[in-house]
């Protein structure tokens, strides 16, 4: 099977098996619609799916593809309109009244909240914001027009803006903040928090439309410790234990618009030192590469390895199957890979 | 001499001998600062002068070049201020109460006095052009905080009165200039659409004001307006308007912006194509093969024999030496040529 191929199968049992209400989850759902599953990284996923979608849209031109964009863009829109506050989002909703069968006793079963028509999970974490926004830029940047790309820059205005309220902290509708979502200079929870902090205001700035972000982003990337801890996200992360498998997912996208788009080169240098640092460690997942080889900075074979070895099972889950259309689709944007692979 | 040798050769010259009260002169101006000369496209060559600043303080991170930067940016920006009309740029300036007795030939009855400056009137696509291109460079890879805020509200307020007048240059009484219709309704060549949607494009991008990204959406739409833009070579020259000493610099840097962020794949073949039909003409300046080359379209070889034929120490036009500085610097920033060169 070509690695063309692959992604499109993917696609196709993403689209036919592994949407819940319009969110990605890894199990299959049920074939009559009903809610059977939670997934507390939905958003994530789904998030994920938009960017490979508006990716795909941009190499092909496919009126199908950036239709799917619309669609899926329409479950993050939604994923803000379930919780009734402006600019916060949930993990996951359910069109159903509850508790529902799968909230099953774990550590977020009481941040259920009930709305009108849709239950709705809180307790956003950095996880779900970084792919929620990187999806969201992809999807303006190179899909929506018109009325698509108006609803999706205000989608991401309102929900970067209470982040930049709050002192880049991600909060519960009472203000205080989830249990990671601080990305803030006096208190980050993690090094990596601040790299997510410069990465989401740098999309801000790119593609809100509000000139708050650029004018947040020159006051924070100013801030050296916090730059430094962005920086060194990785090594950091490490020497104090809280780097883990699902960061070089959530650690890329920022590298790499950071380093597109900061203006400083000895901080794009800086930058690229701290990728470098966690691109290359061997227990690097795809990610890491992807997003060295997307900068010139070297690792296609990597990517180009770990296409051509992934393999696609009856008993695949949903998410490693959204993973692949995207590092596929990413990999095609870049010229790392072409249509004929 | 090396290619970098001959950029600061050039470079340090016309710091000492083309820049009169800021702005490009072409010929060498006086030492003791006295206004010798009226040059129509001061304002534009001295925003060509900008963006190769620009550039090289992108790809060096040299703070002396930053600053050199700023100081020519504060001379563009002027170019706004000068006229007491906001939104609205001069040709040139001079710091004087005048008439000066340089005020000859067919704009000399366009000279307005404001306050303390002598201004320029009746302001063509060939100003606006690079004063849009270079303030989107400098907002892009340099400005930060007080000096992006001011480079992008100029933007703002320049591209915001052509759209309030339909994509017209207007004068203060609200009509046309010579060369400033870009509408939809009479744009004056096909030339004038393509700049019409990259002055857009740029209002878009590097404005923060989502205005300018709703009347590109219209704009481009129209498939009169979009196709006069694509073929907008070919059609110039088939009426009889190309001027072929001066179009070139003024539809590459369009035909640039546009290929790199029109979300439409099908669209930005079709620019592409226009670009090439335009690039494979034979007396093209040096303008369309860089411009093919920063988008992997081909013509290094051109741009390299360009560089490499250039004799500043034989060169007397400060325009000539302003081209070579931009082409050498862009041509760095895109990886045609290396530091070594």
């Amino acid at each position: 099977m070509t690695l063309a191929a692959k992604a499109q199968r993917c696609e196709d049992e993403v689209f036919s098996l592994h949407l819940q209400d319009g969110l990605v989850i890894g199990h299959k759902v049920d074939p009559a619609g009903e809610v059977l599953y939670t997934n507390e990284n939905c958003g994530l996923w789904t998030g994920r799916l938009l960017s490979a979608l508006s990716l795909k849209w941009s190499v092909t031109g496919d009126a199908r593809a950036r239709a799917a964009a619309h669609r899926i863009a329409r479950s993050l829109e939604r994923l803000e309109q379930v919780t009734g506050v402006p600019g916060m989002t949930a993990r996951q909703y359910k069109k159903m009244q509850g508790p529902g069968p799968d909230e099953r006793p774990s550590r977020r079963s009481d941040r259920w909240y009930q709305g009108p028509q849709y239950r709705w999970l809180s307790d956003v974490s950095t996880d779900e914001m970084t792919w929620f926004l990187t999806g969201l830029a992809d999807y303006i940047g190179l899909c929506a027009e018109g009325e698509y790309r108006r609803r999706a820059c205000a989608l991401m205005r309102r929900v970067l803006g209470r982040i930049l309220d709050y002192g880049m902290r991600i909060v519960e509708p009472d203000g205080t903040v989830t249990m990671w979502g601080d990305c803030s200079r006096a208190t980050p929870k993690e090094p990596l928090y601040c790299l997510h902090g410069l990465g989401y205001l740098k999309r801000g700035e790119l593609f809100a439309g509000e000139p708050r972000f650029a004018d947040a982003y020159d006051e924070y990337v100013l801030d050296e410790e916090y730059f430094r801890q962005a920086v060194n996200c990785y090594r950091l992360g490490t020497d104090l234990n809280y780097w883990s498998r699902a960061d070089w997912m959530l650690s890329a996208p920022e590298f790499e618009v950071l380093i597109k788009h900061d203006r400083r080169p000895q901080r794009r240098a800086l930058l690229t030192e701290g990728l470098l640092e966690a691109a290359t460690a061997p227990q690097a997942d795809v990610y890491g590469p992807l997003c060295s080889a997307v900068l010139g900075l070297g690792g296609k074979d990597r990517v180009r390895d770990w296409l051509e070895r992934w393999t696609l099972a009856d008993d695949t889950d949903g998410t490693e199957k959204g993973s692949y259309h995207w590092v596929y689709w990413k990999a095609r944007s870049a010229g790392i890979i072409g249509a004929e692979d | 001499m090396t290619l970098a040798q001959k950029a600061q050769y050039v470079e340090d010259d016309l710091f000492a001998h083309h820049l009169q009260q800021g702005l490009h002169s072409d010929r060498p101006v006086d030492p003791e600062g006295k206004i010798l000369y009226t040059n129509e496209n001061a304002g534009s060559y001295t925003s060509v002068l900008l963006s190769s600043l620009v550039h090289k303080w992108h790809l060096t991170g040299d703070p002396a070049v930053r600053q050199k930067a700023h100081a020519v940016a504060r001379a563009v920006l002027m170019l706004e201020w000068a006229t007491g009309i906001p939104g609205y740029t001069t040709r040139q300036y001079k710091f004087m109460q005048g008439p000066g007795h340089d005020e000859g030939g067919w704009l000399e009855d366009k000279w307005h006095q404001c306050r303390f400056h002598r201004w320029q009137d009746n302001l063509s696509t060939d100003e606006t052009t690079w004063y849009f291109q270079a303030l989107g460079d400098y907002i892009r890879f340099c400005a930060e905080g007080e000096y992006r805020r001011a480079a992008a509200a100029s933007l703002r307020r320049c591209i915001g009165r052509m759209l309030d007048h339909g994509m017209r240059i207007a004068y203060e009484d609200g009509t046309t200039t010579t060369w400033g219709d870009c509408s939809r309704a009479t744009p004056r060549e096909p030339l004038f659409c393509l700049h019409g949607l990259a002055y857009l494009k740029r209002g878009e991008l590097f404005t923060g004001d989502p205005r300018f990204a709703d009347a590109y959406d219209e704009y481009v739409r129209d498939e009169l307006y979009f196709y006069e833009a694509v073929h907008c070579y070919r059609l110039g020259v088939e009426r009889g308007h190309w001027a072929a000493r001066y179009d070139w610099e003024l539809a590459a840097p369009e035909f640039e912006i546009l290929i790199t962020f029109d979300r439409d794949p099908r669209r930005r073949q079709a620019l592409t194509e226009g670009l090439l039909e335009m690039a494979s003409a034979p007396d093209t300046t040096v303008h369309s093969p860089l411009c093919t080359a920063a988008l992997g379209l081909g013509g290094e070889d051109q741009v390299r024999a360009y560089l490499q034929q250039f004799n500043p120490e034989a060169t007397q036009s400060g325009i000539d030496k302003d081209w070579f500085l931009w082409a050498y610097w862009k041509a760095r920033a895109v990886g045609v040529i290396s530091a070594d060169e």
